[in-house]
């Protein structure tokens, strides 16, 4: 039996794997992929012991854990995480072989009956023993880079599972191509026969028991490194030992490609329970999991990978299993997006922990600094279709539990998911929409962002949120644009330039608000609301060397947006912080909620906003494409309102009441309809009354009571040029008011 | 080659062997015989170390082997095939057989070298893929003597190597027990048919209740009224030992 096909799968696997690692930006993808490469050595050092060798093991996540707990002593005590490799392989095989020797001679289920023994032997001793954390565990110190064996992003530790992966998969082609490997087939085939032509059982078993718990300490290492925590139920516990085992069936015993293939099944289990049912899921999986392993175990003992074997014939089969394989790998990497954009992404508990360690190493940075109190306080982050929360600690009304060092439970039904500040038990909190930012930078501004508004009643600025529609208007949005080009140009000057800049910025800014009334109260309102908590985020996550930077891309993000009439102050906020934290330091220290940020940084820069200045500065910053851009904007917002109204007020037009229906859009195609609602782009619409599609849009009511289209020339016609509908059962279009209008009737009514 | 005094093996309080005195020439086959119950089997598995004697002793070249480990006799140069087949069910012919010749060539490619001339030798070649489990019984006794020659054993012990196949597949076994021989392998069989023993053994060895009652040539021991005795009680009809089998 020739390897070659195998290496080309194997090969095939790592081409796949380092495509995802280095090509994908999707954290969750990577996650699956992570987890399944690491399930699939766990998978496979089992199978090394239980399939090959026949020695079912039930215990087996205790040489996991010997990785697991190697990396953590290491790290804690300010060693490198690769030295946990050798030490955990040297306390993994040291536990295999002193395990072993008394009991790898035991038969059937007896040795099955010692591994559990042995594994709850070993977890009473972690769960009281001082040295390893007792049942607390570890939390491992936050680092980065290679020599830490730690990343922000998941890419390089999809890497290391890749490596790890085919280091065990080549040991395994050439176990199968070796004395040891021949040798523990015949021993579980018929142990008297192999002795009779010279086979040591206990010799080789030991052999194949200390490699196994090698293989199985080195995937603990690299666990305990993603994770960044470690305790007795996420290493050790039977529960572990079972899914690895089960792992290990499902997939096909003693064949090589079993164990991906049934850690493929294993974790696109998961991810479907989880998807499909959200964090009430809990449990359901294992149910599922558990009727696969009777069906297994009543009809093809050999798993997946043995069945293919044997239908296939031996030799043949082999490249058809490392091909199917392969090409399930794929498929699972190009799959998630699709089911995760409709049904919401599962919270990462191990990405969560990652990230409330992070926010928590920026508030030790900062030590209360900025604001004179710490930023750092009750954090969740919020699914927000299925509504599960992780939290980084418990409170009444989320019911949680706690797991891996976080809590998970799910978000009272009288709260609306959001990016905001809440209050929770008398508490406040942060609430964040999962799933955040793959990139560290964005995500870490954009939690400390939501832990500024947590604290920001408690240092005199309370959230103000005032109307700036007047930036929508041409007007408003070519003045704000020149503040935004004069910012920007200060922001990266020194010295005499930065403060004519800044003067500049100064003059735009009042030159805009002239002409609005009140704009200039409304604009410093919302600056002192989201420009703060924006800005907080930037100085908080951002190296001081990077603050220039980033403040510019803020602006330059700001500026791609649709509309300025909110995100204003996220741009401008980090630039404003920027040039106050050198000008005036200690600034935010004496804010309070009647504070001018516009006249306070005039004073820092001592420059003097002159209005009629604007005009003739403006040449240094437009010469002239920003106002003929505008003035087309202008022009085609008018003629599209026009048109809207034509369609959604004059009529005749379909008014549907959407009465709790849920309905998505294309959200680069939202424009604000004034007085009477939204337009969106790409509508769709599910609920009591069918499912409404308006691929050219539909107006939503200022309130969100209903959704209206242009109404069907007629009650049978349920397909126009603009929309599509498809009425539930019992429901028919209906005359409404005003003639030639319609709405829709059902006869019960869901 | 094989020098057996005072064999005896209790399991609790049954004698299943109370003194079995038996040796073995170099080069030669040697047969024994007895009726069921006798202890032939008991007898094979402790000269093969699968069974620890009570007491007595078990020299194979010169050398005490008397309990020591089953895999370690192996290794010294007993090979053995069990009255029930005992396969690798799912190794293949080639595979089950390489697993044998694995313990005198560690490298694999050269293990498969010596299986594969092994299976060519027992003529079981054109068989090499098929699994233990599909083979007939007759096939799976072959394979079960190529797995036990592919470990180079100066001495194989086969046990009832003859029982259940029609009279050509014997006919077969006869003619490789022949080229057994004269690969300079010494052979120990345990055989009821006495038919096809008494041509090619030179040697007869009968125990009966866990004693050696005879040992000389075939054409003597069914003449022998001890022998005689131990079977049936009484003359033996030449047909009833002939076609019994277990």
């Amino acid at each position: 039996m020739t390897a070659r096909p195998h290496l080309f799968a194997l090969a095939a696997i790592v081409v796949a794997g380092l495509l995802a690692a280095f090509g994908v930006r999707s954290a969750v993808v990577l996650d699956l992929v992570f987890t399944l490469l690491l399930y699939a050595v766990l998978g496979q050092s089992w199978n090394w012991i239980s399939g090959y060798a026949g020695n079912i093991s039930f215990g087996h996540a205790i040489f996991f854990g010997c990785g697991a707990y190697a990396s953590a002593l290491c790290v804690t005590h300010g060693l490198s995480p690769w030295l946990a490799i050798p030490a955990g392989a040297l306390a993994a095989a040291l536990l295999a072989l002193v395990t072993g020797f008394p009991t790898l001679g035991l038969r059937g289920h007896y040795f099955s009956i010692a591994t559990i023994a042995v594994a709850a032997l070993v977890e009473v001793f972690v769960r009281t023993s001082p040295v390893l954390g007792k049942a607390n565990g570890f939390e491992l110190p936050i680092a980065s880079g290679w020599a830490a064996m730690q990343f922000p992003q998941k890419g390089p530790y999809v890497v290391l599972a890749l490596a790890l992966f085919a280091g065990v998969q080549l040991a395994t082609i050439a176990l199968e191509r070796s004395r040891l490997g021949y040798y523990l087939r015949a021993l579980r085939a018929n142990h008297a026969a192999a002795a009779s032509v010279g086979i040591d059982e206990r010799r080789y078993k030991l052999i194949a028991f200390a490699w196994s718990a090698t293989m199985a300490s080195a995937a603990g290492v690299l666990y305990a490194q993603y994770t960044l925590f470690v305790d007795p139920p996420s290493t050790i516990a039977l529960a572990v030992s079972i899914d690895i085992a089960l792992i290990g069936v499902v997939g096909g015993i003693g064949t090589l490609w079993g164990p991906l293939a049934g850690a493929l099944v294993y974790v696109v289990l998961a991810k479907a329970v989880a998807l499909r049912l959200g964090g009430s899921g809990k449990g359901y999986d294992l149910v599922i999991y558990g009727a696969i392993i009777c069906v297994i175990a009543a009809v093809r003992p050999y798993g997946i990978v043995g069945t293919i074997v044997d239908a296939l014939r031996r030799r043949r089969g082999a490249t058809v299993a490392a091909a199917a394989s392969t090409a399930a790998m794929l498929l699972l990497l190009a799959s998630p997006a699709v089911p995760a954009r409709a049904a919401g992404v599962p919270i990462d508990t191990a990405l969560a922990s990652r990230i409330f360690a992070e926010r928590q190493a920026a508030c030790d940075r900062d030590r209360a600094r900025l604001w004179g109190v710490s930023l750092c306080g009750p954090l969740l982050f919020v699914d927000p279709v299925t509504r599960a929360v992780v939290a980084n600690r418990d409170s009444a009304s989320l019911h949680g539990v706690t797991r891996g060092g976080v809590v998970v439970g799910t978000l009272p039904a009288s709260i609306l998911p959001a990016n905001t500040a809440l209050a929770l038990d008398g508490e406040r909190w942060s609430m964040v929409m999962w799933p955040l930012p793959d990139e560290p930078i964005a995500r870490g501004i954009l939690v400390a962002h939501e832990s500024w508004h947590r604290i920001q009643d408690a240092i005199g600025l309370p959230a103000s949120n005032p109307s700036n529609d007047h930036l929508d208007s041409a007007d408003g949005r070519y003045w704000l644009q020149l503040e935004w080009r004069a910012l920007a140009r200060a922001v990266i000057a020194t010295g005499a330039p930065r403060r004519a800049a800044v003067a500049d910025a100064l003059d735009f800014r009042a030159k805009r608000v002239r002409l609005f009334d009140g704009a200039a109260g409304t604009e410093n309102a919302l600056l002192l609301n989201e420009g703060l908590a924006e800005d907080t985020g930037v100085a908080l996550t951002t190296q001081p060397r990077d603050r220039a930077a980033r403040a510019v891309e803020a602006i330059a993000s700001g500026r791609r947006r649709a509309s300025f009439v909110r995100s204003f102050a996220y741009a401008t906020g980090p630039g404003y912080g920027a040039l106050l934290d050198t000008a005036a330091p200690g600034w935010r220290r004496r804010l309070n909620a009647r504070s001018d940020l516009a006249a306070i940084l005039a004073a820092a820069y001592h420059v003097r906003a002159d209005a009629a200045r604007a005009p003739v500065r403006a040449a240094s910053y437009d010469d002239g494409s920003l106002r003929v851009s505008e003035d087309a904007r202008a022009a085609a917002t008018a003629a599209r309102l026009t048109e809207y109204r034509a369609r959604f007020v004059d009529g005749p037009v379909l008014r549907i009441p959407l009465r709790g229906s849920s309905y998505s859009f294309d959200p680069n195609g939202v424009t604000p309809f004034p007085g009477s609602g939204t337009v969106y782009e790409g509508y769709a619409a599910t609920g009591w009354f069918g499912k409404l599609d308006a691929p050219n849009g539909a107006l939503v009511t200022k309130d969100f009571s209903a959704v209206v289209v242009s109404a069907p020339p007629d009650r049978t016609t349920m397909q126009t040029a603009t929309w599509k509908l498809t009425l539930g059962a019992g429901c028919t279009l209906l005359p409404d008011a005003r003639a030639g209008d319609f709405t829709v009737g059902c006869e019960i009514p869901k | 080659m094989l020098v057996v005094r005072g064999l005896a093996k209790r399991f609790g309080s049954v004698r299943a062997l109370d003194g079995v005195d038996l040796d073995v020439a170099q080069g030669s086959l040697t047969g024994l015989i007895g009726p069921n119950g006798a202890g032939k089997s008991t007898a094979f598995a402790c000269i093969a170390g699968a069974e620890k004697p009570s007491a007595g002793s078990v020299r194979f070249r010169g050398e005490e082997i008397a309990g020591l480990a089953y895999h370690r006799v192996a290794a010294l140069g007993i090979g053995r095939t069990y009255q029930i087949v005992q396969t690798f069910a799912d190794m293949t012919v080639l595979e089950a057989t390489t697993t044998g010749a694995l313990l005198h060539h560690p490298r694999l490619a050269d293990a498969i070298a010596h299986a594969e001339e092994v299976l060519a030798f027992v003529g079981l070649a054109d068989m090499r893929y098929r699994l233990g489990r599909a083979l007939t019984i007759a096939d799976k006794k072959r394979l079960e003597m190529a797995r036990a020659l592919a470990t180079e054993p100066g001495l194989l012990l086969l046990d009832e190597v003859m029982a259940g196949l029609t009279p050509a597949e014997a006919r077969d076994a006869v003619d490789l027990l022949r080229r057994i021989l004269a690969r300079g392998v010494t052979v120990l069989m345990v055989e009821h048919v006495m038919e096809v023993l008494m041509p090619i053994a030179e040697h007869v060895v009968v125990i009966a209740a866990g004693k050696t009652i005879f040992s000389g040539t075939a054409a003597d021991a069914v003449r022998d009224a001890g022998v005689v005795e131990a079977y049936l009680g009484s003359p033996l009809e030449h047909g009833e030992i002939a076609g019994h089998s277990t």
